[in-house]
């Protein structure tokens, strides 16, 4: 089922919970909504599902106008970031509670839930309550009673913050491998960029009720449409450098500094048109190499070992601090020089607040 | 049609009819009452059949606040609740302190000490007035044991209130023990261990940590128990077998109300008096509640 | 050996405290047991040398407690019954449906605990005799099946209810309606229970307004009956004690069996309220 939002507009008093939002969700497909807490997009999914009715602006599923639909009318199923599972039932009672809702006979009910609990794996459980199920259990019930009617969407709210790290990226192939084999249109709240790039075919990010960008996992890394977006994907965070230009557009010099650096290999032709920017590199960006190949040099001042990389944090000069990430190939001191290159630079206004 | 289809679907409409059954009994038995009993305390001439007011004064307050009798009722109600409240609640809080030190036959000994709650007063106040019997009673037999002499009890005017006292806190002490309890065991152990380290002794520990903490229970027992002693009727009324005991020492506010009510048929003499008791309740509660804002202060 | 001491010592207070609680228990059933020549005697004593059954029989047959108790129990299960249905409506609506003017309406209702009953006796009962409705069950039952407390506990209750099972309700295709019932019902039962055991208990044991609103013999509820019996039996104790143990011995089962519920439902209800 497709799904469209128009000019959708939310304020609770006088904060703007979601201003002017346009959306196209296509049949199938998986988009995450993304963005930090109080960016808008837990309301956003409950305007989608009509447990809020928008102040403004329409709401499509197909062909269909559903902005004033109650919930219950829309034919959609909802898994919530507690699973709000109900206690006193046990769990094969949960997933017939929307189908003896529809008045469904019970020995169909019953055939479909079961088919359902073998869909997430949890046919053994049918009898527990849900206190005596762990959280990835609850999760599967959850998904199995929003699924169970059949629905045309589903939603997904934070559905996987409350799980410790390790199950959270089983659940998470989990919720793709279901969402695929069913191939229902799916949108996935959470404040996680990991697990919003991992799982989607699209990302919607969000920021104070406002729309930021909307593609692909891939495009939004790299090419960010601003400083935030480029912000909020990618760990460690991106480097930001500001700059004045200096020369043609391609030759800038760091603010607040004397280092002058040349860009001219990097825009491939690209010039810069305004007079201050900001340049973004990611850390995993940076290439070490020797003096001549290099677009400047730093010195190291601390570093940090992950793991499979280590994180190295250096002064381009004093106040301009850069994380890169290198291999252990390298043998690095703090207190060394490196000598840096870029593969790849992105241009951002200098105002863009992020 | 549209409109009433609108109408059903919104929430006021769903919400009125919701809380319909509930707000019309309580507007007909409750605020009309109220609203009412505060204007019937001014009518001065009036049929009560027929709903006509004649005259409207403050002559019902001044018949009342001249009244002997309701002067009486006062200083015995004040007297009792001077007695019940201080006592019923040292009395409690000191067997809930103790319920509390690890004791095996705890819920035992709860049980037991709610026992009265439950019971009717006026069966209660049957087995007490056979109790106190002057001749045969079992209190005469233990103040014989003790090498006393006979009292009489339900005869003797100053006997009255302490009687109704022992009744109360007989009556409503396992109602604060529970209360007590509850309060106790919602104070985080790791004050008493943390005190414990700290060198306090059980004293201090006493009034430096549960007494503080346990005041917002504290306050709350104390309101109800005060409240609730004001309303003094149903005991007394059984005890001294429909009257008002030996030379009126029991007669209360409530049984001046119901008096003046039921065996004189002066309603709005009644409502006025019934107005200075809620004015006393009133003021009493607020007192309190202007010293629980100081006292715990958490 | 101080630890030991003390034990025994707090053991002796509360042996004390039982007692002194019990004692009233013991000798109204003891009296109850007693042939007439052994009440009215001093020292007096505390176990009959014969069992008499006999003080119950009269006293059962000395007043129509038939008609009593079937009035105690029509009244305590009608007021029960419809103060619990008129509270979860109410009790839903003010927690969960948002409506205009809800919080005004709560607000009134609130305050009007701070007036004693008391006060509302006489206009009540003027409205009770415009309606004809003296001496009848319905002035005993409907001005009771309503209280704003009840309301309040159990709306504090629901509102611990999480918003994500109603929403989550909503989605699976429940009503409101279906929703208190099926959802927020069962899951307030502790409550709730707490709410009809209170009730039970306080209804079964009224005395002020059965007094003031009934009549006849026939409307009288058993509180009441006993009252009036002490009159015939002033000076028979032992009967008198067989009939105050008939009134009393069904609220004592009711609240032997379910002290555990009757315990935590009080302190829960005294430490919200």
């Amino acid at each position: 089922m497709k799904i469209i939002l128009e000019n959708i507009c939310k304020t609770f008093g006088s904060v703007k919970a979601v201003s002017n939002l346009n959306l196209e969700i296509d049949d199938g497909e998986l988009i995450s909504i993304l963005g930090p807490s109080g960016c808008g997009k837990s309301t956003t999914l409950s305007l989608i599902a009509g447990l809020l009715k928008p102040d403004n602006g329409e709401i499509y599923f197909g062909d269909k106008k559903v902005t004033n639909i109650e919930p219950e009318y829309r034919g959609i199923g909802m898994v919530f970031q507690n699973y709000a599972l109900y206690p006193h039932m046990s769990v094969l009672k949960n997933i017939m509670f929307p189908l003896k809702m529809k008045k469904i006979h019970k020995k169909e009910a019953n055939k479909m839930a079961i088919q359902m609990a073998e869909l997430t794996k949890i046919e053994d459980l049918l009898h527990r309550k849900p206190s005596e199920l762990s959280g990835g259990q609850q999760q599967r019930v959850a998904i199995a009673r929003a699924l169970v009617k059949k629905p045309e969407i589903l939603l997904l709210d934070e559905p996987l913050s409350n799980l410790d790290a390790r199950l959270r990226i089983e659940m998470r192939e989990e919720i793709r491998r279901i969402q695929q084999e069913i191939n229902i249109t799916t949108i996935f709240v959470t404040h996680d960029q990991e697990e919003a790039m991992s799982i989607s075919d699209k990302i919607l990010l969000m920021k104070d009720g406002l729309y930021q960008q909307y593609t692909t996992p891939r495009e939004m890394y790299s090419n960010p449409s601003n400083k935030f977006v480029a912000r909020f994907l990618g760990n460690p965070p991106i480097n930001f450098i500001e700059t004045e230009i200096m020369y043609n557009g391609e030759v800038v010099k760091l603010h607040n500094s004397r280092i002058i650096l040349n860009l001219s290999r990097h825009l491939k032709g690209k010039g810069i048109k305004e007079n201050q920017v900001t340049l973004g590199i990611r850390p995993e960006d940076f290439i070490i190499t020797n003096k001549d190949e290099a677009l400047f040099s730093v010195e190291v001042i601390g570093i940090q070992i992950m793991g499979k990389e280590i994180y190295i944090i250096a002064n381009i000069d004093e106040g301009i601090k850069v994380t890169l990430v290198a291999s252990w190939d390298f043998n690095i001191d703090v207190g060394d020089r490196l000598y840096l290159d870029a593969k790849n630079i992105h241009i951002f206004h200098r105002g863009d607040v992020c | 049609m549209k409109k009433i289809d609108k109408l059903r679907k919104s929430n006021t409409f769903k919400g009125l009819l919701y809380i319909f059954p509930a707000t019309l009994i309580l507007i007909v038995f409750k605020i009309y009452p109220i609203i009412k009993s505060f204007t019937m305390s001014f009518y001065t001439d009036f049929d009560y059949l027929s709903g006509e007011v004649y005259k409207r004064g403050l002559d019902n307050f001044q018949y009342v606040l001249r009244d002997p009798d309701f002067y009486l009722a006062l200083k015995n109600t004040f007297y009792f609740v001077l007695g019940a409240v201080p006592l019923s609640i040292i009395l409690s809080l000191g067997f809930a302190l103790l319920l509390n030190s690890n004791i095996k036959l705890n819920s035992f000994f709860r049980s037991i000490y709610f026992l009265p709650f439950v019971t009717s007063t006026a069966a209660l106040a049957i087995i007490w007035r056979w109790i106190f019997n002057g001749d045969y009673g079992l209190a005469n037999y233990m103040v014989l044991l003790l090498g006393g002499k006979k009292i009489k009890w339900l005869t003797d005017p100053s006997f009255t209130i302490p009687i109704l006292v022992l009744f109360n806190v007989w009556k409503g002490m396992g109602y604060k023990i529970i209360i007590f309890l509850a309060g106790l065991q919602n104070i985080d152990k790791k004050y008493y261990l943390s005190a414990k380290i700290d060198g306090a002794s059980k004293w201090n520990i006493f009034t430096n940590i549960t007494l503080p903490l346990l005041s917002p229970t504290l306050f709350f027992v104390s309101i109800t128990s005060v409240i609730g002693a004001f309303k003094i009727f149903d005991e007394v009324f059984v005890l001294y077998n429909t009257g008002t005991g030996p030379l009126k020492s029991g007669l209360t506010i409530v049984y001046y109300i119901f008096n003046k009510f039921y065996r004189h048929w002066q309603f709005s003499i009644s409502a006025a008096a019934a107005f200075v008791l809620f004015i006393i309740i009133l003021i009493f509660t607020l007192i309190q509640l202007k010293i629980g804002k100081t006292k715990s202060n958490y | 050996m101080k630890r030991t001491l003390q034990k025994t010592l707090i053991y002796m207070i509360l042996t004390v405290g039982a007692l002194f609680i019990l004692i009233p228990f013991i000798w109204m059933i003891s009296t109850s047991l007693k042939p007439s020549n052994e009440v009215l005697i001093m020292p007096p004593k505390f176990i009959p040398s014969k069992l008499i059954w006999e003080n119950y029989k009269i006293a059962l047959e000395a007043a129509p407690f038939n008609t009593y108790f079937k009035n105690s129990i029509i009244v305590t299960v009608s007021v029960t019954a419809g103060e619990i249905i008129t509270t979860i409506l109410a009790a839903f609506a003010f927690s969960r449906i948002n409506f205009k003017g809800r919080d005004l309406i709560f607000t009134i209702l609130i305050a009007t605990m701070m007036v004693p009953g008391e006060v509302l006796t006489i206009p009540n009962f003027v409205t009770l005799s415009k309606l004809g409705w003296i001496d009848s069950y319905k002035a005993l039952i409907i001005p009771w099946c309503a209280s704003i407390y009840s309301i309040y506990l159990l709306k504090q209750h629901f509102m611990s209810i999480p918003d994500e099972l109603y929403n989550a309700a909503k989605i699976d295709g429940c009503s409101d309606f279906k929703f208190l019932w099926t959802i927020m019902v069962p899951l307030a039962k502790p409550a709730i229970v707490t709410l009809i055991i209170l009730k039970v208990i306080s209804s079964w044991n009224s005395f002020f307004w059965p007094l003031i609103v009934t009549n006849s013999k026939e409307m009288r509820t058993l509180p009441l009956a006993l009252s009036a019996f002490t009159d015939e039996f002033g000076t028979e104790y032992n009967v008198l004690m067989a009939a105050t143990n008939i009134i009393v011995l069904p609220v004592i089962i009711f609240y032997t069996i379910l002290q555990k519920h009757i315990i935590s439902g009080v302190s829960k209800a005294g430490i919200k309220g």
